[in-house]
C-alpha cells in the first residue's frame, strides 16, 4: 500500500494503516525530537505528542507538503513548546553578539581531500551527531530546525520570535561552533591522507 | 568586509538565503581569500552531512504505545473515566455550596459557562451530552458549514442520534470560523486544550 493510500484510510480513522505510517516514521521523528531536546525519555514523550497530534490533525491534513514534512513540522513545534514550557527560553534566545566569545574565529584546517567524498561524508556524519549534543540549546535547536526540519529563515524566525538578522547569525555561529568541535576532536578535516585514502577506495 | 562577516553570508548560501549583493561581495572576498574558502568548504561538508545523519531507533514499544493510547482516547469514554467522575463529583459540591450560600444573597442572573453563537432556539446542555467519548469540549452545531471538508471524517452517531466527528483544537477553529461567516448557531462548551479533541455534534442535517 502506498503512503497517500495509507493517509486516506488513516484519515478515515483506520488504526492499522495509521500504525504503518507510524512505523514507517518513528525513528526520523523520534532522532528528530531527541537532537532538539538532547534527552531521550523527554524525546520520546514528545515524539509520542507529535504523533498523537498527527492522528488527531490529519482529517485537516491536505497534502500540500510531503506526510513526512508535515510530521517534522509538528514535532518541531512539540518540541519547542517544550522547551518553552521548561523555561528554558533564555537559553534557546540569549543576547546574541558579533563578538560572541563561544565561537571564535578558527582557523581553516587542512584541506587535502574531498570533502564531497561519500564516504567521508558518512563519517562526518557520525561526528556531526556527536558535535551537535556538545553545543549549547540554543544553537542546537536552530541548527536542528534549519537542517533537519527544513524550516526556511523566515519560520524560524517566527516560532522563535527572532528577527531573520539574528536567525541568520546564530545559524552561521552554530555551524562556526559544531566545525570547531569537530576540529578540535581532530575529526574528519584534517585526516591523514593514508587513512582517508583507505577509505576512499 | 571582514573574514568573520563573511562566514555569515557562507552559512546564508547554504540556505539559499543571500541576496544578489551579498552573493556578489561574498564571491569577491572568497575569489582573493583562500581562508574563506576553506571555510567555505568546511561548512558545505557540514551542510551535506546532515543529509547523511542516521536516525536514532525510537524506544522499543515506541509505535504500541502511541496506538494504544490512540485507541484509548478513542473508544474510553469521558464519562467513565475516574478523574471525569471525581471532577464532576467535586464540581456537584461545590455548585451545592455555592448555592447554599448565594440563598441568601439577592437573585443575579446566572453567567452561562458556555459560549454560543445564535441560535435562540438552541437549548444550553444541562448535562454532558451522552455522545461525549473522549472529548473534553463539545461542539453542538446546527449543520455543518459549506468548506469545512469534514464529510470524510469518522462520522458516528451518538446515543441522541446526532451525528459526530472528533476534531482537532485547529478543526474547530476552522468550523467556527465557517460557521460565523455562515451565520450558522454553534455552542461551545467545555475546555478547549491544544492536544485535547473536541466533539462536533451536528443537530440538523446537512
Amino acid at each position: 500500500m502506498t503512503e497517500q493510500e495509507l493517509i486516506q484510510r488513516a484519515k478515515r480513522g483506520d488504526h492499522s494503516a495509521f500504525e504503518q505510517l507510524l512505523l514507517q516514521n518513528q525513528d526520523r521523528v523520534f532522532s528528530l525530537a531527541l537532537r532538539m531536546v538532547n534527552h531521550r525519555e523527554d524525546a520520546a514523550d514528545l515524539a509520542q505528542e507529535a504523533f498523537l497530534k498527527a492522528w488527531q490533525g490529519l482529517p485537516a491534513f491536505q497534502g500540500d507538503s510531503a506526510f513526512s514534512t508535515w510530521l517534522y513540522r509538528l514535532t518541531t513545534n512539540v518540541c519547542i513548546d517544550f522547551l518553552r514550557r521548561q523555561k528554558r527560553r533564555q537559553d534557546i534566545e540569549p543576547v546574541v553578539s558579533l563578538d560572541d566569545e563561544e565561537v571564535s574565529w578558527v582557523q581553516p584546517a587542512d584541506h587535502s581531500q574531498d570533502p564531497q567524498h561519500r564516504l567521508e561524508r558518512e563519517e562526518i556524519s557520525r561526528s556531526v551527531a556527536r558535535g551537535l549534543e556538545q553545543l549549547p540549546e540554543h544553537q542546537r535547536v536552530i541548527l536542528v530546525m534549519r537542517e533537519l526540519s527544513g524550516l526556511s529563515y523566515q519560520e524560524i524566525a517566527d516560532k522563535l520570535n527572532l528577527d531573520l538578522g539574528t536567525v541568520k547569525s546564530r545559524i552561521a555561529r552554530a555551524r562556526l561552533a559544531l566545525r570547531k568541535i569537530l576540529l578540535a576532536e581532530g575529526n574528519l578535516f584534517d585526516l591523514p591522507p593514508s587513512k582517508s585514502k583507505e577509505r576512499g577506495t | 568586509m571582514t573574514c568573520e562577516e563573511i562566514t555569515l553570508l557562507l552559512s546564508a548560501r547554504l540556505d539559499g538565503e543571500l541576496t544578489e549583493k551579498e552573493n556578489t561581495a561574498l564571491e569577491e572576498h572568497l575569489a582573493h581569500c583562500p581562508e574563506c574558502r576553506a571555510v567555505a568548504e568546511d561548512l558545505e561538508a557540514l551542510h551535506l552531512s546532515f543529509e547523511d545523519l542516521k536516525p536514532v531507533s525510537a524506544p522499543e514499544h515506541f509505535a504500541r504505545g502511541v496506538m494504544e493510547k490512540i485507541e484509548k482516547t478513542t473508544l474510553v469514554p469521558l464519562y467513565r473515566r475516574p478523574i471525569f467522575k471525581a471532577v464532576v463529583g467535586a464540581a456537584a459540591c461545590l455548585v451545592l455550596c455555592v448555592g447554599l450560600f448565594r440563598g441568601g444573597l439577592p437573585q443575579e442572573t446566572p453567567m452561562p459557562t458556555v459560549m454560543t453563537y445564535g441560535g435562540a432556539e438552541m437549548e444550553p446542555t444541562a448535562q454532558i451530552p451522552r455522545g461525549m467519548r473522549t472529548a473534553e469540549a463539545v461542539c453542538t452545531i446546527e449543520r455543518l458549514p459549506e468548506g469545512s471538508a469534514l464529510e470524510d471524517g469518522d462520522w458516528f452517531v451518538d446515543e441522541d442520534g446526532f451525528r459526530c466527528l472528533m476534531l482537532s483544537t485547529e478543526q474547530l477553529e476552522m468550523v467556527e470560523n465557517l460557521a460565523r461567516a455562515q451565520k450558522i448557531s454553534f455552542r461551545l462548551e467545555g475546555e478547549i486544550a491544544s492536544a485535547q479533541p473536541v466533539l462536533l455534534r451536528v443537530t440538523g442535517k446537512g
